[in-house]
């Protein structure tokens, strides 16, 4: 998972501590401005260098530019490579380079969408590092979030790493059985179920206990409910909350009003 | 088809989270035998079958905002993944999960439909160009004259059957070992058990 606290001064750095809703409100604005706003995307690029002294701060800029340069490496050589140079091109706009005729236009427009494309990784990106899903999800219970909502989200956390130590198992064992997950495509292939049909149904099984579970706690209940350790808020988010719709709307705004006014 | 109230029992409640878990696990034993295709929505689609089509659109939604937390480029694509999953649980409710050859059927209908989603997002959010493997078909397709968007479509529609078809046959041969007992224990045991 992206998630990770790497000390007590992470913890304490005002990414960490925002409410997760807040986090998420502030995402979508820096998201909706990249890519409805007229113009340039630049804008929401400023945001994201502005807040790279927090992520300073908190002691994970660099595993930040890290992740984010793995996840924008293929997409950034593949849309450049076919922009510039496999898009046809009008006499006017291209320059040729030795042989090869470079697409201006096109490399221009690759550009555009990099760049939105790098504000939206980096948003999310910067979510997902700072929030952990229980305190989202938490926060989100809070403001009346629907609870089956709530749990699926929370409990798939729970049951991924216990399904992969599961799957190890089962690989570990099917392998000393003698099968082949190496080797020609066909013998890959013809791994594959043995794989994966012992982890179904051992994870199938477990399904009733936890439905018979949900049952008891009388989760499908309604009613008020309360919780352990609420989520503490500070006294200006609601205020920056606000701040976000109203920015949000008045972005889809000035996007409904160009496309169709 | 659609009844919120008979389809979201406990046993969906409790079963959607170990989907998700399992689209991420298998998804993961794929890339580990080094297979040509994705396999990424078996959990989806074995939902869809056992729940029906409005608890297999929610599962593929949330599988990728789970997912999003591990690699923030799956949360663009959820209505993709809520596609397969509701038109997953369309198939099986007309009987297609009733015996192979079916099964195939419906993977193919998936396999058609979806680039219908994908592409304007792949479009509109990429540029058309979603950085895969696949994309070199993009690129030739645009070398040849072809415009953008529609090669997105073509490529789009070339992958997904080579994806969704196996997806769709493994998830039959997943849900045929499972105990009648247990299956019946779900909201549509009737889309692959037959009535005797």
């Amino acid at each position: 998972m992206l998630y990770s606290t790497g000390s007590t001064e992470t913890e304490e750095s005002l990414l960490y501590r925002l409410c997760p809703v807040t986090k998420l409100f502030s995402a979508v604005v820096i998201i909706l401005s990249a890519f409805l706003l007229p113009g340039s995307p630049n804008g929401g690029v400023i945001i994201i260098i502005l807040l790279l002294p927090l992520l300073y701060k908190a002691g994970i800029l660099i595993k930040y530019l890290k992740t984010l340069t793995v996840f924008l490496l293929s997409f950034v050589i593949f849309i450049l490579l076919i922009y510039t140079f496999f898009l046809p091109v009008e006499a006017t706009d291209s320059v040729k380079l030795l042989t090869i005729t470079v697409n201006v236009e096109g490399a221009n427009r690759a550009f555009f969408i990099i760049q939105r494309v790098a504000v939206l990784m980096a948003t999310l990106l910067l979510f997902s590092m700072t929030t952990s899903p229980q305190r989202l999800v938490k926060d989100l219970y809070s403001r009346n979030c629907h609870p089956t909502i709530c749990y699926i989200i929370l409990s798939s956390y729970g049951l991924i790493p216990m399904m992969r130590d599961r799957a190890q198992a089962i690989q570990q064992s099917q392998k000393a059985r003698g099968l082949e997950i190496e080797g020609s495509l066909a013998q890959r292939i013809r791994s594959l179920l043995p794989l994966i049909t012992p982890l179904v149904i051992s994870v199938f099984s477990n399904v009733e206990e936890r439905a018979a579970a949900l049952e008891v706690k009388g989760f499908r209940l309604s009613g008020p409910k309360s919780s352990l350790n609420p989520i503490v808020e500070m006294r200006w988010e609601g205020l920056l909350r606000l701040l976000c719709v109203c920015i949000s709307a008045g972005i889809l705004g000035q996007w409904l009003w160009r496309q169709y006014i | 088809m659609f009844n919120v109230k008979r389809d979201f029992s406990s046993m969906t409640i409790a079963l959607i989270p170990t989907a998700i878990a399992l689209n991420i696990v298998i998804g993961q034993i794929v890339a580990l035998l080094k297979l040509p295709v994705y396999m990424d929505c078996i959990g989806t689609v074995l939902v869809g079958i056992l729940c029906g089509p409005l608890a297999g659109a929610l599962t593929g939604a949330l599988s990728n905002v789970v997912w999003g937390f591990f690699s923030p480029s799956a949360l663009p694509f959820f209505p993709v993944a809520a596609w397969i999953g509701f038109v997953a649980g369309c198939c099986a409710h007309f009987g297609l999960m009733k015996n192979w050859w079916k099964a195939i059927l419906a993977g193919l209908i998936i396999a058609v439909t979806t680039p219908f989603v994908a592409t304007p997002i792949v479009v509109y959010v990429y540029g058309g160009v979603e950085g895969s493997g696949a994309s070199l078909l993009t690129a030739v397709m645009i070398k040849s004259g072809v415009k953008i968007t529609s090669a997105a479509f073509y490529k789009n529609l070339m992958v997904e059957p080579l994806d969704k078809v196996p997806t769709v046959l493994v998830a039959f041969a997943l849900v045929s070992v499972l105990s009648k007992r247990l299956v019946s224990k779900f909201s549509r045991a009737e889309n692959v058990l037959s009535r005797s």
